[in-house]
């Protein structure tokens, strides 16, 4: 119930300041107010999770705090290679998610020895990525990953539509 | 015959608890399969169809842009709302279908809207999401009607549900994706769709975390 209070102030909120920018009122970007709503719903969601030990709700929510702290960057600093921060985003979101599950059950240390390396190749591949010379062969795969996107997502929306939940 | 059957004869009445339970009228808003309102959910029944298929018809119509919204959201508060008593199995079972039915309908649409930009279509007015002055004001709208608990999205009351489904698939390789859905308590296709995604998206480099995450989930089974 928390949750879905939690969720409908923050549509009200970033609507309201959207509401403020689209007339002018507030002048700042439109990404910084979402990214501050969507860190702000991420961490007291994630909290929320850990209270309740709601595994899904723990990945969900902080995958939305990761992504608010993304959208933060790149409204702040001007990013070269758009492409190249999904790359990493990526993995540090996984690596992150892996490490807040061994947190919330100490026991599955599966999670936070996979957590930090997939953190540790995150940051490793940061720095050498261009001196390995993949990330031309990592634009060349984004470019034709987006002319595909589109058939793809309608491909496994129309699958999960219409698949009969055991 | 006894009484009860030669009344029914009679007067074509069947008592029963189901029979009273789901008996419609006319056309009413569903309140046990609901993904916003419960609209669609009333349409399905109402014409004894499978509500999935009137939620992609929705969908579809939806695409259209913003006056599809305004009818549904009429129908929404002008019409009944049927009372049908569910048993929790079958709550917890509806919830997570339409869970999935949010994510792929979600799916759906981004995919036509990459699609329309991709080809250079004016999608001004043609897609929802285009129209920002609409987008805003709707987000608004809804959390209104969700704090006042006027519209129930399924994935909010999904957390509070201890859903525990005990899924009995069968591994595909090593079966990482399938003990992540029964740790997570999620459907283990939208795991695999999603290893498979990010798989391409990081050029093979996470199926060598599936690899690492696989050899240290049989240790720690040996140590334990």
């Amino acid at each position: 119930m928390i949750n879905k209070k939690l969720f409908a102030v923050s549509l009200i909120v970033w609507g309201i300041f959207s509401l403020l920018i689209y007339f002018n009122i507030l002048i700042i970007e439109n990404q910084l107010i979402t990214s501050l709503i969507l860190i702000s719903y991420g961490l007291l969601s994630t909290n929320l999770a850990f209270k309740e030990s709601n595994r899904l709700q723990l990945i969900i929510s902080s995958t939305v705090f990761f992504i608010g702290i993304i959208f933060l960057i790149k409204s702040t600093y001007q990013i070269i290679d758009s492409r190249g921060l999904v790359f990493y985003s990526i993995l540090f979101i996984s690596g992150a998610n892996l490490i807040l599950l061994f947190i919330e059950n100490m026991n599955k240390k599966v999670f936070l020895y996979s957590g930090v390396i997939i953190f540790i190749s995150s940051i490793v591949l940061l720095f050498t990525i261009e001196k390995i010379g993949i990330l031309y062969f990592i634009n060349q795969t984004y470019k034709i990953f987006e002319i595909f996107l589109p058939f793809l997502l309608i491909l496994i929306g129309v699958f999960f539509f219409f698949r009969k939940v055991k | 015959m006894d009484e009860k059957n030669l009344y029914n004869s009679l007067f074509d009445e069947d008592d029963s608890i189901e029979n009273r339970s789901s008996k419609k009228i006319g056309l009413s808003k569903s309140s046990s399969n609901v993904i916003i309102a419960g609209v669609c959910g009333g349409i399905a029944e109402y014409l004894n169809k499978d509500v999935k298929l009137i939620r992609f018809i929705s969908l579809l119509i939806a695409l259209l842009g913003w006056f599809p919204f305004f009818i549904y959201l009429i129908l929404a508060f002008s019409l009944p709302a049927e009372k049908k008593i569910l048993s929790n199995e079958e709550i917890i079972r509806i919830n997570h279908e339409n869970n999935i039915t949010i994510l792929a309908g979600l799916f759906i649409y981004l995919g036509f809207y990459t699609l329309l930009t991709n080809f250079n279509f004016s999608t001004n007015n043609f897609v929802f999401f285009e129209n920002e002055f609409l987008l805003i004001s709707s987000a608004i709208i809804f959390g209104g009607l969700i704090l006042i608990d006027k519209i129930k999205l399924p994935f909010l009351n999904y957390y509070n549900i201890n859903f525990i489904e005990t899924q009995k698939n069968e591994k595909m390789f090593l079966g990482v994706c399938r003990d992540f859905s029964n740790y997570l308590s999620v459907d283990i296709n939208i795991i695999r769709t999603i290893f498979l995604i990010f798989t391409i998206l990081t050029i093979g480099l996470f199926a060598f975390f599936y690899f690492i995450i696989y050899f240290l989930s049989k240790a720690d089974v040996v140590k334990q």
